[in-house]
Order: structure tokens, then sequence, then C-alpha cells
């Protein structure tokens, strides 16, 4: 599938859910994979790969990304039974997303609480998952990185995932008022950044 | 003019706050903000420039090029397979078994549920209808799993729960963190162990205790912190049996009996400063029930009065008051009610028994309340309680009502409940997730 048309299905997605025509879909498809339906989890899969494997590089973790659309999927198959079909589907894998990334940073963070230790370095770097030199030149990639973790999340599940704040709120379990204020000084912060250059 | 108009009208003056601004940029403002913010714009050079300002942000953000996963297929197939390979075995042979007739899956499922049935013939003549209890057990352990995974997430690496972080007031910290503890506690040995868990909450629990004893604060709720944390403390010494915990426990128990009232029951701020109610007398009676039960050489004194104060409270209908008989309102009767019958059923097992006309009543309170729905999660903890207590035959089908009524209202993305109730506000969403989880566990 072209970059265009994966976008455009990702746009249908978000605009046909509304009409929840496509999210049924989904839910079809997840009530199949609650029976223990492969094939409909692979069509879950290749629906949703794509737009995680972004999520993941949005939010700072290029090298690991695939492993954790990975990570993100088998926790879908895991936690099936979790699924209620009343929830968007979207939401429920952005919800396991998220959590995976969470988990993902707080082992690297031990791990490389463990390399100081050896090393004898005082400071914390990210450089297990420091952008390659081309990833380095996208000027939008490197302010989304001067974000806290927070604001980055609300950014791109906004912007990029097209959720609503309400939608956020729940997927983060956070007052939705919280929801308006870190997407707020996110975006004050980055039009700063971004039209200063 | 209703309200409405009134803030369309104040748009007018008012320049509305750059987080609103944001919020409209982004399409998350309601009709009537839009179009009041759209109409204010239209004449405000510098809200209209901010609101443009935003737009080219979001504009800008939204032209970086997504990246096209080249081996789609590929990783498709590599995640499909992992998952198979982590299905544990008896899942396994079920997918099996159903692969092999597709078209029939409804029919052996139902064919599963009967050999069930007919395997257990002797249980199932007890239920009437087992199906809906073996579904009925499926979801409640499905719902207790989210519910421990949600704390488990929100659990800090220090050990605590950030009760402001989860919508909770920070002052009452230590009885947030002790509700935690206690649904975690009784939840272990449902999935992972959570001895390590449990160990990191102790420790961050014991760092708020004041060397006098107290946790928390001094503030008109201290007696909450007090009474749950003292709780959940004597909970995870009864699991544990570390030595080291009976010191810290000793100066909480000791601060509990120094804020006794003298009429026998504890009330907001301690002893000195104002009335007993059935609230914080409950908290602190069951956590000297406990410690009576693990052998402290707790006041049993102290206990008795207590339970006559409490039962100074019942009407001559066996409802509980807040203060004094009958001066409470009907949702907070039904909860008080059930405190007050959890704590007197948990001291006859102790062999501190009530007298028997009080008892009588009593168990016409429970009667009366039992299949009115709990108007907070702060009831339904207590309700299950009791019901448990009270025993299957009686009260089972009340009982298996209101835990599907939890389970229900569980959130279908997160394993969390909603602090969606009267006391969401102060508690936030530990408050609701442990005490619904709570609510759903079997009593001990």
């Amino acid at each position: 599938m072209t970059r265009g048309a994966a976008r455009m299905e990702e746009g249908a997605e978000n605009a046909v859910d509304c009409e929840g025509v496509l999210d049924s879909s989904d839910q079809d498809l997840m009530l199949l994979v609650k029976e223990g339906d492969r094939g409909a989890f692979t069509t879950l899969v290749n629906r949703y790969q794509e737009s995680l494997l972004n999520f993941f590089r949005r939010m700072g973790d290029y090298n690991s990304a695939d492993d954790l659309v990975q990570e993100t999927f088998l926790r879908l198959f895991r936690y099936r039974d979790r699924y209620r079909p009343k929830a968007k589907l979207k939401s429920f894998i952005y919800l396991l997303a998220r959590r995976a990334w969470i988990d993902h940073r707080r082992k690297q963070e031990r791990l490389q609480r463990g390399y100081e230790k050896i090393a004898g370095e005082s400071e914390l770097q990210r450089v297990a998952d420091a952008p390659s030199l081309e990833d380095a030149k996208s000027k939008v990639r490197l302010a989304l990185d001067e974000l806290s973790d927070e604001m980055r999340t609300v950014v791109v599940l906004s912007v990029y995932k097209g959720f609503k704040y309400r939608e956020i709120a729940e997927i983060l379990d956070i007052p939705l008022g919280t929801v308006k204020t870190r997407m707020f000084h996110a975006l004050k912060k980055l039009k700063d950044i971004l039209q200063d250059e | 003019m209703n309200s409405r108009a009134k803030e369309d009208r104040g748009f007018w003056k008012k320049c509305p706050g750059e987080e609103d601004l944001v919020a409209f940029a982004m399409g998350e403002t309601d009709c009537v903000y839009r179009d009041a913010i759209r109409r204010h714009i239209g004449l405000c050079r510098p809200c209209s420039r901010l609101v443009d300002g935003y737009s080219r942000t979001v504009e800008t953000l939204k032209k970086e090029e997504e990246v096209a996963l080249l081996d789609r297929d590929q990783l498709s197939e590599a995640v499909a397979d992992n998952s198979e390979e982590k299905l544990p075995e008896r899942k396994r042979a079920q997918s099996r078994l159903f692969g092999y007739m597709p078209g029939f899956k409804s029919l052996l499922r139902v064919a599963a549920v009967l050999a069930i049935l007919l395997g257990v013939t002797a249980v199932a003549l007890k239920f009437r209808s087992r199906n809906t209890a073996v579904s009925a057990s499926q979801s409640i352990g499905t719902a207790l799993h989210g519910g421990v995974d949600w704390l488990l997430a929100k659990q800090r690496p220090d050990g605590g729960w950030e009760s402001e972080d989860l919508g909770g007031d920070p002052r009452y910290a230590p009885a947030l963190n002790g509700l935690a503890m206690l649904a975690l506690r009784r939840s272990d040995g449902i999935g992972e162990d959570l001895s390590e868990r449990l160990e990191k909450a102790t420790e961050h629990l014991l760092q708020q205790q004041s060397s006098e004893g107290r946790f928390g604060p001094v503030f008109d709720r201290t007696l909450y912190n007090q009474g749950i944390a003292t709780l959940a403390l004597l909970e995870i010494y009864e699991k544990t049996g570390d030595g080291a915990l009976r010191e810290p426990i000793s100066r909480s128990l000791d601060y509990i009996l120094a804020q006794q009232s003298y009429t026998g029951g504890w009330g907001y701020g301690g002893a000195q400063t104002s009335n007993p109610n059935t609230s914080v007398t409950a908290w602190q009676v069951q956590a000297l029930l406990r410690a009576d039960k693990l052998g402290w050489n707790s006041d049993r004194g102290s206990i008795r009065k207590a339970l006559r104060w409490m039962t100074r409270t019942m009407d001559s209908k066996g409802h509980f008051g807040y203060q004094a008989v009958a001066d409470s309102s009907p949702g907070n009767r039904e909860t008080f009610t059930m405190m007050g019958a959890h704590c007197i059923l948990t001291a006859q097992d102790l062999d501190i028994p009530i007298e028997p006309e009080l008892e009588e009543r009593l168990l016409q309170g429970v009667r009366d309340v039992a299949g009115k729905e709990p108007k907070d999660y702060y009831g339904a903890y207590f309700y299950a309680s009791t019901l448990s207590e009270m025993g299957e035959e009686a009260f089972g089908r009340a009982l298996a009502s209101l835990k599907s009524s939890l389970v229900e209202r569980q959130s279908p993305l997160g394993g969390g409940w909603s602090a969606d109730d009267r006391w969401g506000s102060a508690g936030g969403t530990i408050y609701s997730t442990s005490m619904s989880l709570l609510a759903l566990q079997p009593v001990e």
C-alpha cells in the first residue's frame, strides 16, 4: 500500500469512526479475536500497525518502534477478554500502546542506570533510542522531542491520531481539564520552537 | 436572557483564555463557545493572531510525513505467530477445537458449559442458573484482573500512588494508598505475585507515619487516614508475618485508641474536637478488630465501647445513623447500616457479641436495605462485605446483582473505575477502583 493510500485509510477510519461503520467492523474483528480467530487478529494487525509505528516514532522511540508495535499487538491478544464492544477499539489499542511505551521507557531507564553504575556517567542519555542522522533532520521531530512525555503524548494522540480530548482523557486516564491544559502548553511551546526557525 | 446567552455576550468584551483559543483551534469547543470565540476573533486582532499561530503550528505538525511500513505482511505474520505461541496451553487446545468446526462454535460453547454442569451436579443443584453463575464469576474474574492491572500501572516507582494525579485530595494520601494496598493484598493469588509491589507500597506508607503513630497530616479527616492505613498494614502483616511491622502498627493502634471519644466512637479530627460519627468509627473498629484477630494485645474494652456507641445510632428498624438515631438521609442511611452491620458481624466472629435484641434489629435492617443499590463505591464495599458475611442463601441474589452492576461500571478501556460518585473529588480513581475491587473480592 502506498504512503498516501495508507494515510487515506487512516483518515477514512478517523472520519468514518464518527458514523460507526469502520469502527463496528473493528468491533466485529475484535469479537472474533476474543474467540481465538487468528485471521481476524492478522487483519487488525494489518490495519493498525503502520499507525502504531508512527505513533511510537513520534513519541521518540525510533529504533524500538517495531518492537513496541509487536508488543502492543501481543498485549491486545493477551488482554482481548478485557475489550468491551461499547468502547472504540482504536482507543483500546492506543491505551495498550501507551502502556507498552511506558514500560519500555522504565526498562530503558533501569538499564541506563545500570550502565551509569558501570561507566560512572552522571547524566541519563537516551543513546539507545537516538534518532538516526536522517531522522534528526526533521524539525518537527526535534520540536516534539523538546516536549515532556506527557505533553508529547497528548499532541500525538490529538494531532496525528485524531482522538478528541475526551477520548484522550479516557486513554490516559486523566481529567479532561488536564488534557486541555497539556495541549495548550504543548502547542505553545511547539509554536515558539517552530515559528522561531 | 438565559445563562448561555450571557456567556456569549461575555466573550464580546473579554478575551478568552489562551487555553480556550487552543481548544478552539483544535475544534474542541462546543457550538456555543465556538460561535462566541469566532465572533470575538473577528473583532480582536491579538486573539485572531494567536489562533492563526496555533492553527499554523498544527498544520506544520501535520505536514510531517508518515513512515510507510515496507514489510507490512511480514510484520503481520510475525506478530500473529508470536501471539499464537504465547497462548496458554488451556486456551490453545480450546482454539484448536473451535478451529476444526468453525461453523458450530456457539453449539460447542453451550456443550462445554453443559459438560461443566453435568460434571458438578451437586453444586449445580444448589444454584438455579449455573450458566449465569459461571459467566458471572468469569466476568468478575476478568474485572478483578483489569482492576489489579490498573492499580499496578498507576503505582509509582517509590511504591505509592499519587492521589492528586488521580483526581484525589492529597491530604488523603495515606488512606488512598491504604485502600490500594488492601485491594492488592486481597487480590494476591489471582494473577502475578504481588509481594514485591506490596512491599514497596508498605515502605512508602510507613514513610508517612509520624513518630506518634499518626498517618498523614493533621486535619479534620485525619482519622480516615489512620483507620485505613492501619488496617492495610495489619493485613500486610497477616500475610507476611514481617516482625518489622509490629512497632509501627503498635504505634498506629495506640494513636487510634488515644483518639477515641469518651462516648466510644471516633469523629473528625480526634476525640477532643468533634462528635463521633459512624463513617470514621467504622474504619477504626475494623482496624482494632483485625489487630485483635491477629493476637495483638488490643483493648477489647475499647472495641466493645465503640460497638455500643454504634448500636446507639440504630433505630427500631435496624438502620444505623450518622451521629445519632435516624439522623441521616436515605442513601446514607443504607451505607451506615451496612457499615455498622459489617463491624458487628466481624466482632461476633471474634466472640465479641451484642445483645440478642440488638442483633435481631440489625438483621432486620440489613434485610431491609439489602435489595437497594448503594449510592457510591464506599457503600458498595460495605454492602458487599455485609451481604457476604450474612450468607449466600439469604443474600446471594442481592450480592450477585451488586457485583454485576460494579463490573458493568468498570471502564471499558483501562480496567479502573471512574471516580464519578460524590466522594470522587476526595478519593479520585484510586478510591473508586480500590473500593470496587474490595467489593468484588470474596470476604476473608
